[in-house]
């Protein structure tokens, strides 16, 4: 079966990972403020 | 698919990818020049035998510095921290400077964002601010021989009477 | 390439060798683990240990050599120029400098190892002065980086003898990615081979009497940084040539492989700053430089995490997979080679977003020399790394020892108690970090214990235990695996075929000399001004101190 040129499943996986790390990096950066 | 379309899908990702890390950096300017969150830098260098002798860390202890501000000056080595204990009022802001008179050492201030490492012949100068009452424990946290874990000391900001 | 009449071949022997010195290493790494895990829950067993193990801190100095410095760098030195050969169908140029690498790397261990085992090297992976060790550490570790050099040769004559006989070519991916892998690595070693060489070893000699700690720093993280891409690209080898038919899908894209590996090259040295954000004596202005760099390096992970899904995706979908992710879902999971791996990709996804906080400048101050940074190694080296080679060995054993894989279903609950304990083990201490735990610490004897750590510890204890049992279950099916298994003839897996294949490829992506002159460049630019400054300008004052 020939895969999809485009392939959506890494898409998807590469957005959501954006939106975790910049979820994860924002904790830390308001540590600074908090800490 | 054609060849365009595919790298417009590509651009879904890759222009998300750059445009976060740079808006990261923004913010971390900002952090460290318009709110001064920022990092050691160089301060000077010294001889760790002669710290007797080299100002002001022949004299180490709490200086008052101005209003609600404090100067500490302090000497880490095997395996303690001179002065160990740092009396302040609530709200102040201290400046530390600190040296080792032996190997390198660290130092982190529970409760605020003061975190650096005390390297022989150099100055480590940074700030933290006390602005609640209570006690803010500093321990060593780099490796420095078989009792580090005994290395602290600690900041107590006094409760205004 | 062809076997003897035992079924080994010359190339096989060889990554058998180093897979021996590698396994015995992680073996001593695992054990010392436990250790340091049940001690930070309040059991310490040093004491019963001794004088075997003199101290939490000798146990610990253990612990980051034969895992950071042996396992890994065995372990690479054995595959990559296996794979190297195998897919340029072609032996490694210098069979003879191939051993004499391999020998001279095991006689620097043995010499670094008699101080380290003795304690009287209990100065941990990083070594900083002026805690002086016994002068054969140094040396023994210098002749294990000088080994490497050798492995680099050979692999970059066997690459130019390949490209003679094969002009207009390019590069076959798996030997690309040795090579480039080698190169970076050995660039990146000048840093921690000059402060052996011009440093250290004077220094513990007693040639010299005093030595310059802070320049020391700088020479190690130079080395220190890259050495952790020279530990990851390896993994990521087997990931984009490997995994993908193993998925049974093909390489979403050579070229974009290439172009990862190629800014890898580029940006890994320039970097090391941002293991010294909270240092004196250099400049901010240089700092947020590697930081910026930091960040540009985040990008070819960037690439590999899209190409390397993408990949996986194209094997998933022509098992049944559908939808935006539950494609995922019809991997095949019951395979331990490809679940062990696909796993640790998981795992390292934190370490990298972990990555990205570390090296966020002024964050930094949240998270250096806390308990955070153990949680992130584990997740980088300990599992992106480490569990990958794991699942890499559940099909090399077979190949070199010419037996089936013993019990898969165990090997496969292997994995997942590997996740599992990493999941428990990490997670913790991340939190524990970010409630300012000191790392590096004999926790169960500090008088200054917080209790919102107290609270905390026991989780890392029970993560502990977990890693080491299936540290011990895969102990168990990789010797049960060379040694008892059934025999069979197993094949050598073959390599991915990519969808956009080599020949899409630019030549000048193959031409590697502008691309280090480049590198150097970079480096001298994020480099030159401090080590200078540093060199000529902080003191060398400080004598050696035996703290332990």
């Amino acid at each position: 079966m020939e895969p999809s040129h485009h392939p959506k499943g890494a898409l998807a996986f590469m957005l959501a990972f954006l939106a975790l790390l910049a979820l994860l990096w924002a904790n830390a950066y308001l540590r600074l403020w908090g800490g | 698919m054609s060849k365009g379309s595919v790298y417009k899908a590509e651009l879904m990702w890759i222009l998300p990818s750059i445009a976060l890390p740079v808006i990261m950096l923004g913010l971390l300017l900002w952090a460290a020049i318009g709110r001064g969150h920022d990092l050691p830098g160089v301060e000077g260098t010294l001889d760790p035998a002669q710290l007797a002798k080299t100002p002001p860390f022949d004299k180490p202890g709490t200086f008052p510095a101005g209003p609600n501000r404090y100067q500490v000056n302090m000497v880490a080595g095997i395996w303690s921290f001179t002065p160990n204990a740092v009396r302040v009022p609530a709200g102040s802001t201290v400046e530390f400077a600190v040296t080792s008179r032996d190997i390198v050492h660290g130092i982190i201030i529970k409760g605020t964002s003061a975190n650096v490492m005390v390297v022989p012949g150099q100055v480590t100068r940074f700030s933290a601010r006390f602005e609640k009452p209570g006690e803010y424990p500093f321990v060593c946290h780099e490796y420095c021989g078989v009792a580090h874990h005994i290395m602290f000391g600690k900041v107590i900001a006094e409760a205004k009477k | 390439m062809k076997a003897d009449s035992a079924g080994w071949t010359a190339e096989g022997r060889m990554a058998a060798a180093y897979l021996a010195v590698a396994l015995a290493a992680l073996l001593g790494g695992v054990a010392t683990g436990l250790l340091q895990a049940l001690e930070y829950s309040g059991i310490n067993l040093y004491p019963k240990l001794a004088p075997v193990v003199r101290s939490y801190y000798h146990g610990l100095s253990l612990h980051g050599v034969l895992n950071v410095l042996v396992w890994t760098t065995f372990f690479i030195s054995g595959f990559l120029p296996l794979v190297t050969g195998w897919s340029l169908g072609r032996p490694l140029a210098g069979r003879g400098l191939g051993w004499i690498a391999f020998w001279l790397m095991t006689a620097g261990l043995v010499l670094a190892a008699v101080p380290l085992v003795l304690n009287e090297a209990t100065v941990l992976f990083t070594f900083y002065p002026p805690m002086k060790a016994h002068w054969a550490f140094y040396v023994g570790l210098t002749l294990v980086v000088a080994a490497t050099w050798l492995v680099t040769l050979n692999l970059g004559l066997t690459v130019r003898a390949w490209r003679r006989e094969h002009p207009g070519e390019r590069t076959p991916l798996p030997a690309f990615m040795s090579l480039v892998t080698f190169i970076m690595w050995t660039i990146s070693s000048l840093g921690i081979a000059a402060e052996m060489l011009f440093m250290m070893i004077p220094w513990s000699l007693g040639l010299v009497k005093n030595t310059n700690p802070l320049l020391a720093r700088v020479l190690f993280w130079f080395t220190g940084h890259p050495i952790v891409y020279f530990w990851l690209l390896p993994a990521y080898v087997s990931w984009y040539t490997l995994v993908p038919r193993q998925a049974g899908g093909r390489l979403f894209s050579d070229p974009m492989a290439r172009v990862s590996f190629i800014l890898f090259l580029l940006l890994s040295i320039p970097v090391g700053f941002h293991h010294q954000y909270t240092d004196p004596g250099i400049a901010q202005a240089w700092k947020f430089m590697h930081a910026f760099l930091t960040f540009c390096v985040f990008f070819p992970s960037l690439l590999t995490f899209f190409n390397v899904v993408a990949s996986l995706e194209s094997g998933a979908r022509a098992r049944g997979g559908r939808g935006y992710f539950a494609w995922f879902l019809k991997l095949p999971w019951g395979d331990p080679s490809l679940a062990a791996q696909v796993l640790s990709m998981l795992i390292f996804v934190f370490g990298g977003i972990g990555g990205l906080i570390n090296a966020s400048y002024n964050v930094n101050l949240v998270v250096h020399n806390t308990a955070w940074i153990v949680g992130h190694l584990h997740l980088t080296v300990g599992t992106g790394v480490t569990l990958t080679f794991m699942g890499v060995t559940y099909w090399l054993v077979p190949v070199l020892s010419g037996r089936a894989l013993w019990r898969p279903r165990l090997a496969l609950a292997q994995a997942w108690l590997w996740f599992a304990g990493m999941v428990v083990f990490s997670n913790t201490l991340h939190r524990l970090g970010l409630m300012g735990m000191p790392r590096r610490t004999s926790m169960g004897a500090v008088p200054y214990m917080q209790p919102e750590w107290k609270a905390l510890l026991p989780l890392v204890g029970i993560g502990g235990m977990i890693l080491f049992a299936s540290a011990l279950l895969y102990f168990v099916i990789i010797a049960m695996t060379a040694f008892v298994s059934k025999k069979a003839a197993v094949e050598r897996p073959a390599f991915a075929e990519a969808l956009s294949g080599p020949a899409d490829a630019p030549a000048f992506l193959d031409r590697l000399a502008p691309w280090v002159g480049a590198a150097l460049v970079l480096i001298l630019l994020a480099y030159g001004h401090t080590i200078w400054h540093l060199t000529f300008d902080a003191p060398f004052s400080s004598p050696g101190f035996r703290v332990w």
